[in-house]
């Protein structure tokens, strides 16, 4: 019989070293301040230029920063890409957290909080599709995948029930998916490889607007993240590997009938969550980050316990516990590409369209960019058009912040595309 | 903060409460990293406040209501559900510890199912001692609401910790 203060003292017990020193605080203090002199100094010249030229509408992309949050309920709860001129973002439209919400009941219909938007110009104007699921999946320019699911069978049974809802003109309207189909052994071609919502890679057939799952699923327990396909066969997807608790890779390259998976170099090992589902929880979130290279070489960023914030993340104030990895062999074996003095540690990563590897650092509220040539050595500099205020990347063309979303044709030169 | 001196006093005030602040702030969040995060957060913000707080227990009260409400404003945020990464190492080993790092392990899982201000309003409650008032004003809410709060988080703990916390002390502090 143990109270609760017991309880918590006994879970607090065993906490790991912290980094944390009273000169990061100083750091911290003095990056703050200079950030409020730089909004200052920005908001007073868009004044000055408002009132000089009188009348004339600044457009609000070229105008003041973006406002600082504060608690401000969160704008942007998800954005992604149909093609270059197909655009979608999910907006929450309740005074309250959609986080608190999602965190009770994942990937479960909140009514009337998330609003799906959607542009057809590149984001010059945008329109409403009404509330959806939260997150869709972007499957074709027009195509989008929903999840729904209740305590209830609409049929009035007790049973839970869950399905899939497609639209095929841009979320104005749905149709419930049949039921799945006998497993597929490999992903034929055309057909489109996403992540099915459960953590399990299913394959989308666009012609018959069907829902197949994939019969042989990577050997690793996964966070509902992204798969990366590098080529027409080959599969890359990150995870758990269950039977040594390390972060692991694995890669198929004949379309999914095979899988091949290494754990990653490093220390950290993670618990294996206890879950109904074989899926790492949201709480471990995406440990492994991949990005696509050409052929056999890929990159991976890897939660390191063992790996130092590199000394130029340190001076760009960032601080991570992330270590890049390259492969040149289809995976079968990772080096880490450089020594911590130039490797950049980082959340997400893309090759942009002109070669270069981007990664963007997030700290806080702030996003820092590192870009490499080669992939192996980086310097810190934004992408053209790529604000510190961009937060989330759902891949190399599509970022949002709390109130805006930005976009990239290529990867390399950024656009906001709408702002709350 | 400017001076040397307010920067030597903040220094030791972090040095002495940097621990205490970080192991409340993995009790709100669960995670070590993020702890690490919402603590400097909170010193942040305890910094740029520095020469308007002096009293020690009223610094105290100042950081720990920075704290839970940098925590309920940072779990709003969409990124920290993608980024989060566990810094737990698992425990193998001794047989006789088993039952304490289960308990540890259960009791953060637990934690983590109820909605944050739950959650802080436990922390509030049960690891920092405060009272039904002083938890009112740490959440910026009523006392009705930190007692409904307390009376919700408590009985979905009990659900899912079951025996490890059957304690008839708690039915007086929800009293």
């Amino acid at each position: 019989m143990t109270n609760l203060h017991e309880l918590f003292e006994e879970a607090t017990t065993v906490a790991p070293p912290s980094r944390l020193s009273v000169e990061d605080v100083f750091a911290a203090i003095q990056s703050r301040q200079r950030r409020r002199r730089v909004q200052t100094v920005l908001v007073a010249v868009a004044v000055v230029a408002v009132t000089a030229t009188a009348g004339i509408a600044l457009k609000s992309n070229f105008a003041a920063p973006p406002p600082a949050d504060g608690d401000r309920p969160v704008s942007v709860v998800w954005a992604g890409r149909g093609d270059s001129t197909h655009l979608y973002l999910v907006r929450n439209t309740c005074d309250r957290s959609p986080i608190a919400a999602a965190e009770l009941s994942p990937n479960v219909r909140n009514p009337g909080c998330s609003e799906l938007l959607a542009s057809s110009d590149g984001g010059a104007t945008w329109l409403s599709r009404g509330d959806v699921a939260y997150p869709p999946r972007v499957l074709g320019p027009r195509s989008l995948l929903q999840f729904v699911g209740g305590a209830a069978s609409p049929a009035g049974t007790s049973d839970p029930w869950q399905a899939f809802e497609l639209s095929t003109d841009g979320g104005s309207t749905w149709r419930r998916l049949p039921s799945e189909g006998t497993p597929i052994d490999t992903m034929p071609p055309g057909m489109k490889v996403i992540d099915g919502f459960s953590g399990e890679l299913m394959a989308f057939d666009p012609e018959q607007g069907r829902l197949r799952r994939l019969a042989n699923q990577p050997p690793l327990l996964r966070s509902t993240g992204f798969p990366v396909t590098a080529g027409p066969a080959d599969i890359w997807v990150s995870g758990l590997n269950p039977s040594t608790g390390r972060l692991a890779v694995a890669v198929s390259h004949d379309a999914g009938a095979t899988w091949t998976k290494r754990d990653m170099p490093g220390g950290r090992v993670i618990p294996q969550p206890t879950l109904p589902s074989d899926t790492l929880s949201d709480s471990v979130g995406m440990p492994v980050q991949l990005i696509a290279g050409e052929g056999d070489t890929a990159y991976a960023s890897v939660w390191d316990a063992s790996a130092k914030p590199a000394a130029a993340a340190r001076l760009a104030g960032v601080e991570s516990w992330l270590k890049t990895y390259r492969t040149t062999d289809g995976g079968d074996s990772w080096q880490a590409v450089a020594d911590g003095s130039t490797t950049p540690s980082y959340a997400w990563g893309w090759r942009a369209a002109n070669g270069r590897i981007v990664v963007a650092l997030i700290r806080g509220d702030i996003g820092t960019y590192a870009t490499s040539a080669d992939g192996v050595t980086y310097a810190f500099t934004a992408p053209p058009g790529l604000p510190a205020s961009a937060l989330v990347f759902t891949d190399g063309s599509i970022a949002f912040g709390y109130h805006a979303v930005y976009f990239s044709d290529d990867g390399w030169t950024w656009r906001e595309v709408w702002r709350d | 903060m400017t001076g040397i001196e307010h920067r030597r006093e903040f220094a030791n005030y972090f040095a002495a409460r940097r621990d205490t602040v970080r192991r409340t702030a993995y009790l709100l969040c669960g995670d070590w990293h993020w702890a690490d995060d919402l603590t400097q957060i909170t010193f942040v913000r305890l910094a740029d406040a520095w020469s308007r707080v002096r009293q020690p227990a009223a610094l105290d009260a100042f950081t720990r209501t920075c704290l839970v409400r940098v925590y309920l404003a940072e779990s709003r945020r969409l990124f920290r559900r993608r980024e989060r990464a566990s810094a737990v190492l698992p425990e193998v080993g001794q047989a006789d510890h088993a039952d304490r790092i289960n308990t540890r392990l259960e009791v953060i899982e637990a934690m983590a199912t109820l909605p944050p201000r739950q959650r802080a309003t436990l922390v509030c409650r049960f690891y920092q001692g405060l009272s039904v008032q002083e938890t009112a004003e740490v959440l910026d809410c009523s006392i009705g609401t930190i007692k409904s709060q307390t009376s919700r988080g408590l009985a979905a703990l009990r659900r899912l910790l079951g025996t490890a916390l059957d304690d008839p002390s708690l039915d007086e502090v929800r009293r």
